[in-house]
């Protein structure tokens, strides 16, 4: 490791050596579909830990931006005939607006916590009742999306791995997003307000539209992700999509990697979902192991290492790094929600 | 007209189990500033033992209150006592995220032990119905009425009336102080998620004889009794108990005409809207600060 190359761009080699060689290692039909379910759950977690990551509020509602994507495009492409690469826009647009919207609303009002958390759960609940009472998108029967065989330019391929590179493409796109707010000027602005609201505020950072910013973002890219699960899944389902299990996916791999680690998403996904396969197929596939362990491991995450395994290996890095003249290490502390 | 006060009875009958409900959110929102995801589960539990006491051992399910209701305290100060206290001090979303995990665990166990299968435990003499006039109930909602409201009733009386329930209500309105003032603010919280939880279990108990369990049926009565919560004022007994039943009203009320996605169109809006612009609730009194 020479000087002149920063760390952080041997995490980028690595992540894209091994994602890129991923399906030639596991080249089985079964084992790529493993991993575009592994890289489309690692995709949400790191959509959604954009708002958790950069701003520290936790969405328990983010299947709603995703259902938004999906059935946006969905019903553009069935109805309109317009294919899901420009569909695909137009969810992601409706979910930052919603999501900017209720950013707007809690942002000043002071909802925030677990307040916030729950606010987002009703929200996803609200969508997944109209999408369910309203025939035009499918009602409970949900929605087909037809099948055309090998066609690029409606987003539809035979080979499993042609979808695999696809979310990797949008892995990377959110990978890069992350980054870029991380540094710079709004990357200071979202650590200050993180910190202390109201010092940031103090200090000139003007912090509603940071969290705009982040919120906003990580509904668009949500909605990608739906536009994604559309088109590989080609059946949509108001519960599947609005409902608490793709919400609560979405936050599993970001807090059991870390949240404030870019990475974070991806190592939680990493260890998370081949350990919940073995597990399936080792205990004779008795549903709700794979939801055992993965509660489970967020207890124990919570309870052992609150800054997710990535915390851990910065811990370590850390105490090597400060030997003997040792600087104070930059700690994040909570808000404090009460100063006596 | 008929169908109207059909919905009010059934309205009030699910509304005073949401009130019991919610006065144990409120409760573990007011000691903790965090929402208890568990909570809901917690009421499954108590459902799948009484239906697990009346199969074995053909127990009553209102004997059975005797057994879910202590079993539910304890595990309420357990969840406290060993995976939220260490944490206290944490951001509250460390906390929310533990009792979420615990949630799953829970459910998951649920599932392991029951399927998903639809459970129910049906008693004949329960299910004998009294007419009133227009409206037909059966013997196991009036129980539930009047057990569940008697609950919140023993609830408010234990924290206004009572020595530790003064202790609990300080140390909501201001840990620090309580802590001056000589309260143990650690036995105050873990004996409130005991509570908090013993009123899970007395709803699961009620609900048995009427409802059903399902593994996942306790994130929708979590759900409601949440925005029961959020309507009432947070943090108030008497805040859940109207806004618990609101919610029951609503829901039977909207549901007898529409189908049930008007209601939760409806209520979930509501409760956005209280949060926003009314954070304290429709019967709070505004902050001051």
């Amino acid at each position: 490791v020479t000087a002149t190359v920063p760390a952080f761009a041997w995490r980028w080699v690595i992540f894209l050596v091994v994602a890129v060689a991923l399906p030639a290692v596991f080249s089985s039909r079964y084992a790529t579909t493993l991993l575009v379910t592994l890289a489309f759950g690692v995709y949400l977690g790191l959509s959604w830990n954009l708002l958790a990551g950069l701003v520290g509020e936790h969405s328990l509602g983010h299947g709603a931006f995703v259902g938004i994507g999906a059935y946006t495009s969905t019903l553009l492409l069935v109805h309109l005939a317009i294919p899901p690469w420009l569909g695909m826009l137009g969810g992601g647009i409706l979910s930052a607006v919603l999501a900017v919207g209720i950013g707007y609303v809690t942002f000043r009002s002071g909802v925030t916590g677990p307040y916030f958390l729950m606010l987002t759960v009703a929200v996803s609940q609200i969508l997944l009742a109209v999408t369910e009472a309203l025939d035009v998108v499918g009602g409970p029967r949900g929605l087909t999306v037809p099948f055309r065989g090998d066609a690029p330019w409606l987003m539809q391929f035979r080979e499993p791995r042609a979808y695999y590179y696809l979310i990797l493409g949008l892995i990377v796109v959110v990978l890069v997003t992350t980054e870029a707010l991380k540094r710079g000027r709004s990357g200071f602005a979202y650590t200050a307000l993180r910190l202390d609201e109201r010092a940031a505020e103090a200090s000139g950072i003007d912090v509603l539209r940071y969290k705009l910013l982040a919120f906003g973002l990580s509904g668009f890219l949500a909605a990608l992700g739906g536009t994604f699960y559309a088109q590989y899944y080609q059946y949509l389902s108001a519960p599947t999509l609005f409902g608490l299990s793709l919400s609560i996916l979405a936050m599993v791999y970001p807090i059991v990697g870390g949240i404030h680690a870019t990475f974070g998403p991806v190592v939680g996904g990493i260890v998370l979902f081949p350990a919940a396969e073995l597990l399936k197929r080792h205990a004779g596939d008795i549903p709700g192991l794979d939801v055992l362990l993965y509660g489970t491991v967020l207890v124990s995450v919570m309870l052992l290492a609150p800054g997710g395994l990535a915390g851990v290996a910065g811990g370590f890095r850390r105490a090597r790094l400060a030997a003997p003249p040792s600087a104070p290490a930059v700690t994040e502390t909570p808000r404090r929600h009460i100063t006596p | 007209m008929v169908i109207l006060a059909q919905a009010l009875a059934t309205g009030l009958v699910f509304g005073s189990l949401y009130a019991l409900l919610s006065s144990g959110v409120a409760l573990q929102a007011g000691v903790m500033k965090i929402i208890n995801i568990t909570h809901g589960h917690v009421m499954a539990f108590a459902m799948y033992l009484t239906w697990e006491l009346h199969r074995r051992y053909a127990i009553d399910p209102y004997l059975s209150v005797a057994v879910t209701v202590p079993v539910s305290f304890g595990l309420g100060s357990a969840i406290y006592i060993l995976f939220l206290h260490t944490a206290r001090t944490r951001d509250p979303l460390n906390l929310v995220i533990i009792t979420l995990g615990l949630t799953a665990i829970l459910e998951s166990a649920f599932l392991i032990a029951y399927s998903a299968d639809l459970h129910t435990l049906r008693v004949a003499s329960l299910d004998r119905p009294i007419v009133l006039g227009p409206v037909i109930v059966s013997v196991a909602q009036v129980f539930a009425l009047g057990l569940s409201l008697l609950g919140v009733a023993a609830m408010y009386a234990f924290l206004h009336l009572t020595y530790f329930g003064r202790a609990i209500r300080a140390a909501a309105e201001n840990e620090y102080a309580a802590r001056l003032m000589g309260v143990d603010t650690s036995r105050v919280r873990a004996i409130s998620f005991g509570l908090a939880s013993a009123t899970a279990g007395l709803v699961g108990t009620l609900l048995m004889p009427m409802f059903h369990v399902t593994p996942v049926v306790g994130w929708e009565f979590l759900l409601w009794a949440f925005v029961a919560v959020v309507i009432g004022g947070l943090g108030s007994m008497t805040g859940a108990l109207v806004g618990g039943l609101l919610v029951g009203l609503a829901q039977s009320v909207t549901g007898g005409f529409f189908t049930g996605h008007v209601s939760a169109v409806l209520l979930f809006g509501l409760m956005i809207a209280v949060l926003l612009w009314h954070p304290e609730g429709l019967l709070g009194e505004r902050a001051v600060r």
